[in-house]
Order: C-alpha cells, then sequence, then structure tokens
C-alpha cells in the first residue's frame, strides 16, 4: 500500500489545489496513467501515477483548499494479480491499514534518497522555531555521518527537505520522521505567511490578476533560488545556419504544409545531440552533487498568454527522428497553452532551451531553472556579412548561448558543448 | 483460525508490539502504560509463527514507522531476531527507529516463581523498550 502524495511539479511548486480525481476509488490504475489534475501556482498538470495498482480511497476532496507539497492525496493498494491481493480480498484486515502491503511499494517522484554531504552542522540558532520545545541535537562534527532514520531520509527526498540543515530530535541525536515532516511544514508556513481571508467572491478580472500574481510568485521563488545558489557562467557563440536553413526549405519543399517542420526542431536536436557528447550539462545538482541524466530530456521554455513561462520536458529528444520531434513539440506547446501538461513533463526535463528569436532578441542569457545545470539559448536569426575563406559574403547566423552551473562543469567544457552544436548544425541532414 | 494470520489486539499509530502467546497479554499492559505517556501503542498478535504473517507485520510498521518484537526465548537466536531481521529486509525504508527486542534472560529458568517472572519479558519492559525508540 502507497501514499499518493501532492508531488512537487518543479523547484518553484510549494503547493497544489485538487481539480479533478480522473481516477475513482476502485479503479485500477498502471504506472504513468493520469490519476488527478492538480493546479500549481504555474498550470493545471495531469498528475501521473508512480505505481500501479487500485486506488483504494481518496483522503482530499477537489476544492479551493492549497496543498503543502507532499500531502497524502489518496491510499494506492497493491496491484491485483500479486501474491497479496487475493488473500486480502477473502478475509477482510481489522483495519485498513493492516492489509498485507508488501506489494505496494512506494516510488518516489523525486529521485530515490541519497547520502547528503555531512559537512554542514547544524547550529540549534538556526532551529526552526516550532523545535524550541525540543532540545537541540549535539552538533555533528564536521564529516561525521548524519544519523537520520530510514523513513526520515525517505521521505525528506519527497519533500526535498535538506538533511543537513536539520536537528534530530531522536536517539543519539537521530533525525527521525516526525522532524521531516515538521521541517517541511516550517518551510510550508515560511512561504505562505498568512492564509488568504475568505473573502467576498472575486470579480473575474480580480481572480486574473490574483492568478498572475501567483505565477510571478512562483517564477520569482525559482529564479532567485537560481540566482542564490548557483555561480552560472555564460558562454555564447554566433553559428551559421545558412546550410541548416537551405535543407530544412528542401526539406520543407517536397512536404504538404501540415508536415512542414520549424527550423526550432534542427535546433532543439542538435542540443539534444551535442548534450550526448557532453553530458555534464545534462542533469541536476542535488545534496551537493551533480547527478548526471541517462537521458535527454529538453525543457521547452514556453510563454503563457496569460504571462510567465513553463518549461515541459520533449522526453528524449536526442533519439527521435526530426518529424516525430516536430509533432511532439507542436502538441507540447498546444498542451501547454491549454493547461494541460503531464506531472512528468513538469518534473523530468534535464536541461532547458528558450528562444527568444521570435521577439527580435538576438542573445539569450539565461537563468538555469533549479535543480538543472544549464539553460541554451538561442536569438533570432538574422543575415550578417560573414567571413569565409577570406571572402565577405552574406549568411544566416544565430547566437547560441550556454547558461552552466560552474560547480557542475568548466567553460571549457561549455565551450565544447558550443563547438559540438555548431558542428552538427553544419550536417543538417544527419540529425 | 486461519494459520499464517496474525490478529491486531489493539490499533495504535505510534509503535508495534509484536508477540505472541503469553507475551500478548504483556504487551496490551505495555499499551496501557504507554498511553497514559500519549504513545499510541499497536498489539499485533502473531497467533502462529510458521507460517508467519510477514505481510501484517509489514503493514503494520508502515504506518508506526516503530517495531518492538517481544519473546520469550532466549534473546540469543531468540525468533525475535528472525522478524527484525524480516523488518530491516522488507520495511527497511519505513523503520524510524532500530527493531528492539524484549526476550528472556539467558539463564536456566528459575523455578522460585518472583525469578521466573523478573527472567521473562514483562510490560514493564516492554514499555521501557518502546519508551527508548522515541
Amino acid at each position: 500500500m502507497a501514499e499518493f502524495l501532492l508531488p512537487k511539479l518543479g523547484a518553484d511548486m510549494s503547493r497544489g489545489r485538487l481539480v479533478e480525481w480522473v481516477k475513482k476509488p476502485g479503479e485500477r490504475i498502471a504506472r504513468g496513467e493520469v490519476i488527478a489534475v492538480i493546479e500549481t501556482d504555474k498550470a493545471n498538470v495531469e498528475v501521473e501515477a508512480f505505481a500501479s495498482g487500485t486506488l483504494e480511497r481518496v483522503l482530499v476532496e477537489p476544492g479551493d483548499e492549497w496543498l503543502p507539497v507532499g500531502t497524502p492525496l489518496a491510499v494506492i493498494g497493491a496491484a491485483a494479480g500479486t501474491a497479496a491481493a487475493p488473500r486480502a480480498a477473502e478475509q477482510p484486515a481489522p483495519r485498513p491499514e493492516a492489509a498485507p502491503a508488501a506489494q505496494g511499494r512506494a516510488r518516489a517522484t523525486e529521485a530515490p534518497p541519497k547520502l547528503p554531504p555531512a559537512t554542514a552542522a547544524p547550529s540549534p540558532t538556526n532551529a526552526p522555531a516550532s523545535r524550541a520545545l525540543t532540545p537541540p541535537a549535539p552538533p555533528i562534527a564536521e564529516g561525521a555521518r548524519l544519523r537520520v532514520s530510514p523513513v526520515a531520509r525517505r521521505r525528506a527526498a519527497e519533500l526535498g527537505v535538506d538533511l543537513a540543515a536539520l536537528p534530530g530530535t531522536g536517539p543519539h541525536g537521530r533525525i527521525v520522521l516526525a522532524d521531516v515532516e515538521a521541517a517541511a511544514r516550517a518551510a510550508v508556513e515560511e512561504r505562505q505567511p498568512e492564509r488568504p481571508a475568505p473573502a467576498a467572491p472575486l470579480t473575474a478580472a480580480e481572480q486574473a490578476q490574483e492568478k498572475r500574481a501567483r505565477v510571478r510568485a512562483a517564477i520569482a521563488a525559482a529564479m532567485a533560488r537560481a540566482k542564490r545558489e548557483i555561480p552560472h557562467y555564460y558562454l555564447g557563440t554566433t553559428i551559421d545556419l545558412t546550410r541548416a536553413l537551405a535543407w530544412l526549405a528542401a526539406y520543407n519543399a517536397e512536404r504538404p504544409v501540415a508536415e512542414r517542420m520549424l527550423y526550432g526542431v534542427l535546433l532543439l536536436k542538435a542540443v539534444a545531440a551535442a548534450l550526448r557528447e557532453h553530458p555534464e550539462l545534462n542533469g541536476f545538482w542535488r545534496e551537493g552533487r551533480a547527478e548526471l541524466a541517462d537521458a535527454v530530456h529538453l525543457g521547452v521554455a514556453i510563454s503563457l498568454r496569460g504571462g510567465g513561462l513553463v518549461a515541459p520536458a520533449l522526453h528524449d529528444a536526442d533519439k527521435l527522428a526530426l518529424p516525430e520531434l516536430m509533432r511532439r513539440l507542436q502538441d507540447l506547446v498546444t498542451r501547454a497553452r491549454a493547461g494541460s501538461l503531464r506531472s512528468s513533463e513538469m518534473t523530468d526535463a534535464t536541461v532547458t532551451v528558450t528562444s527568444l528569436g521570435e521577439r527580435g532578441v538576438e542573445a539569450v542569457y539565461g537563468v538555469i531553472y533549479p535543480p538543472q545545470l544549464a539553460l541554451v539559448g538561442f536569438g533570432k536569426v538574422v543575415t550578417r556579412p560573414w567571413v569565409a575563406d577570406g571572402r565577405v559574403a552574406p549568411r544566416e547566423v544565430v547566437t547560441a548561448t550556454l547558461s552552466a552551473d560552474h560547480r557542475a562543469s568548466d567553460g571549457h567544457r561549455g565551450a565544447l558543448f558550443l563547438d559540438a552544436l555548431d558542428r552538427l548544425l553544419q550536417e543538417p541532414e544527419s540529425l | 483460525m486461519a494459520l499464517g494470520r496474525a490478529a491486531v489486539r489493539r490499533a495504535g499509530e505510534d509503535v508495534t508490539l509484536a508477540a505472541y502467546g503469553a507475551s500478548v497479554h504483556k504487551a496490551l499492559a505495555a499499551a496501557d502504560a504507554l498511553a497514559a505517556e500519549q504513545i499510541d501503542a499497536e498489539v499485533l498478535d502473531l497467533r502462529t509463527l510458521r507460517p508467519l504473517d510477514v505481510g501484517a507485520l509489514v503493514a503494520s510498521v508502515a504506518k508506526t514507522h516503530r517495531a518492538v518484537v517481544i519473546d520469550e526465548m532466549w534473546r540469543t537466536g531468540s525468533f525475535a531476531g528472525e522478524i527484525a531481521a524480516i523488518l530491516m529486509e522488507q520495511a527497511f525504508d519505513q523503520l524510524d527507529a532500530p527493531v528492539a527486542r524484549v526476550a528472556s534472560a539467558e539463564v536456566p529458568m528459575p523455578y522460585a516463581k518472583p525469578l521466573e517472572d523478573a527472567a521473562l519479558p514483562s510490560a514493564e519492559g516492554i514499555a521501557a523498550a518502546a519508551r527508548a525508540l522515541f
């Protein structure tokens, strides 16, 4: 049996509102199926089940209440057909919680728990106020292993709580489940100092304004964290796109309008292929170290009509053929603007790609979306005088930029990445 | 009675007291004592050891995150050790504290009643073992 918790769909999400249960109690659920629709500060997201099983009961009904990340929403039972299920059926357990549950293994939506670096010694002064009644934990010596109970470690990974900064209140100063949950609650309360008073019904204009304010607050939290924690370095290079655009024009000329590709797809594919060659830029920074991702999931920055932006993931962009990538991109943009993204799309992106070329900008030096390691930006495609073989000729060029986390990679590596991007875009037919 | 089916004799949220035989009554007494201290203990009567109701043990610990296993055998080589090992193997990520064992003193069982009581697990000993987990 596993609790289905309100997932954290991106670094800027601290709370969510349950819009709708897509599955009803008693229904079978396969891993990856949409189970509920959650409203975040930015968008409505279709949340996928992280484990197969049966939706046993829902703990929260759809409503207007904002729930902190990590709130249990439902109980998912062991998948029918496993050894535990028939036994549970033939003889009712004394309490629902006591049913055999070995198969209902919860899989956290975040990465599996990793040992945090045991360097930061928590001082009693920075302990949350809510823990004032319990004695402060003995300071942990530099380099000592943190004492954390297994369930506390797992829950901290689920809730995104930093164990190194927590006081432990268990025996021997061990960090226990209650400490992690108290810290998560304190963090949520800190972010929402007061609950909005139930006022008179808002007008449509006020609601739109409030929605915009929430979108800005969510973006503000993520971007402030990025600039506070991530030592960015920025590189830029101008790439000659003449060959790529000529190839694309020839490709599109042979096809009906519906199958034509945008040059942006070439850029995305080239970024994905270049990341394969330079994996140091593809992944996440978690608990003091870089976790490189095996797959390349490009987060595509999409501006929303009401303001703000989202960067949902194009999964396995490096493995998709160009026409398929084009279809997926169109689908993603349509759904992002309609507000029907999947939870995996909100959390899986391993690197973000942004383009402001359509707005006439020549170069974008973006802010990395934590916990990602890099962001690739493209400006406007312009015709410029270009010197090749000692002669000046007009060429179509674009400025590609890289913002990268200096903790995970160095400028040299970033330069090699941009060089690979340039090289790949000179051979569009092999993309 | 179904073999291999444990019974929850008292439902609780904070710690699982797993026992069998006469120890179940001591575990219930310990749970009463713990309730006075705001520790809500669940008493699981294992009923049969082989087959053992591993599912009920794991489900209970998944709820309480702490376990005390009570066994009248000598501590070394006792069945309590087997249960502790199973919980470690199958419920590791649910544990908030090490699994505690309460077993008999490792002496030949004394004949005199006061000494026999002192050698066997007691309600006070079970409560103390549970308290030490918090």
